[in-house]
């Protein structure tokens, strides 16, 4: 059975077996910014559905994770699994923001689901920043340093039309793999985008609103905790914790909420905060 | 002693920070962590400063002396705030001693 290699998402070694050698081709060029393992924990595997021999299941483990008519149809849940399961993984604080970085500073984007997190990502790495992630910033525990989670950028239609360059042609049997959402390689968008580890000097919570102006505004650290612990994963499971991370975290930031009412905009708007960091801060 | 209702809370109250809540503080302002429900509570440079004060042990009226006079702030004021701040944390259930109907429990 056609396998991935054997890559680390989080510290969690993983890898992929599918039915076509050219899914597994594909899965292996989305996950290519991964660090490789060793030896797989997790494998998470397509196979025949256990009641439909015509269609197709995705399993972690032993566990039936989702069906699909096609072996591609399960591209996008199983990019979602391994999120998920990269984000419990995880021994210190994860959150649900997207990263970027420049000069070795990490700029963090915590952001609901549907605020326009992954698109803003998209624009500021393809003005030159380098990429983290546009899902999962992982704190490692007991310091002010983001574990960098290079999955494939997810865009969803709205946000299509902003980034043609980046519809994604892959040499699969039909279009399944990017009919709901594109999945994009941080390479795609620029050779050696995805960043090394680095410490967190920004914190800015984008939402985007249709028609609006772009607008910048300081927000206070205490604000700027209560957000953060509001997009972390699991925060209630070991709540103290977490909030002892990250407000050791969050007294070191500045911290922004980001009106998004038009992509170019909000990228300069974050360019001229990363460009006024102090001197001292980089590298 | 039964525990009192938030809006019985006066002057000569010891206001007391509950047992299960966790405070960090961040310039001067409070993030509470409600380990019994599960929620967060952002408090301002006023709030912060008085729940830092609610030792179970000091009245409201004697913490309003003491701050009237530290803050050159007519001691009214202060009074008037600390029995706000009191009343709205008793109703979140951040206070030992406080009954809070509407604070559910996780």
């Amino acid at each position: 059975m056609p396998s991935t290699r054997v890559f680390d998402a989080l510290r969690l070694p993983v890898r992929f077996e599918v039915r076509s050698r050219a899914f597994g081709s594909y899965l292996d060029e989305l996950l290519g910014c991964f660090p490789t393992a060793l030896e797989a924990e997790s494998v998470f595997e397509v196979r025949p559905a256990p009641t439909d021999d015509d269609r197709y299941a995705l399993y972690i483990g032993e566990e039936l994770a989702a069906e699909g008519d096609r072996e591609v149809a399960l591209l996008g849940p199983a990019l979602q699994a391994l999120n998920a399961h990269a984000a419990r993984s995880w021994p210190g604080v994860a959150c649900h923001a997207g990263g970027v970085a420049h000069d070795g500073n990490a700029i963090l984007l915590p952001a609901d689901p549907e605020s326009g997190k992954s698109t803003l990502t998209a624009g500021l790495v393809r003005a030159g920043l380098q990429y983290l992630s546009d899902e999962t910033v992982a704190f490692r525990p007991g310091e002010n340093m983001i574990e960098p989670y290079p999955k494939p950028l997810s865009l969803d239609t709205g946000s299509w039309h902003l980034f043609p360059e980046l519809e994604p042609f892959a040499d699969l049997p039909d279009d399944d793999y990017k009919q709901d959402q594109w999945h994009v390689p941080p390479d795609a968008i620029r050779t050696g985008a995805a960043a090394g580890p680095c410490p967190a000097r920004l914190l800015v919570f984008p939402k985007y609103v249709d028609g609006a102006r772009t607008e910048l505004s300081p927000i206070g650290r205490a604000e700027g905790l209560v957000e953060l612990a509001r997009n972390t994963f699991s925060f209630n499971e070991r709540s103290r914790f977490a909030l002892e991370e990250l407000s050791r975290v969050v007294r070191e930031l500045d911290c922004y909420r980001l009106t998004v009412g038009n992509l170019d905009d909000a990228v300069a708007r974050v360019n001229d905060l990363v460009d006024a960091l102090p001197r001292f801060a980089h590298g | 002693m039964a525990d009192v209702l938030p809006s019985d809370i006066v002057a000569d109250f010891r206001p007391a920070r509950g047992g299960a809540v966790f405070t960090v503080e961040l310039d001067g302002e409070a993030v509470l962590l409600d380990e019994d429900r599960n929620r967060l509570h952002h408090l301002n440079h006023t709030a912060t400063l008085l729940w830092l004060l609610f030792d179970g042990a000091t009245s409201l009226d004697e913490l309003a002396d003491e701050l009237s006079a530290e803050l050159a702030v007519p001691k009214g004021v202060v009074l008037s705030d600390a029995l706000a701040v009191a009343r709205h944390l008793g109703e979140e259930g951040l206070l030992a001693d406080v009954e809070s109907p509407g604070a559910e429990r996780a």
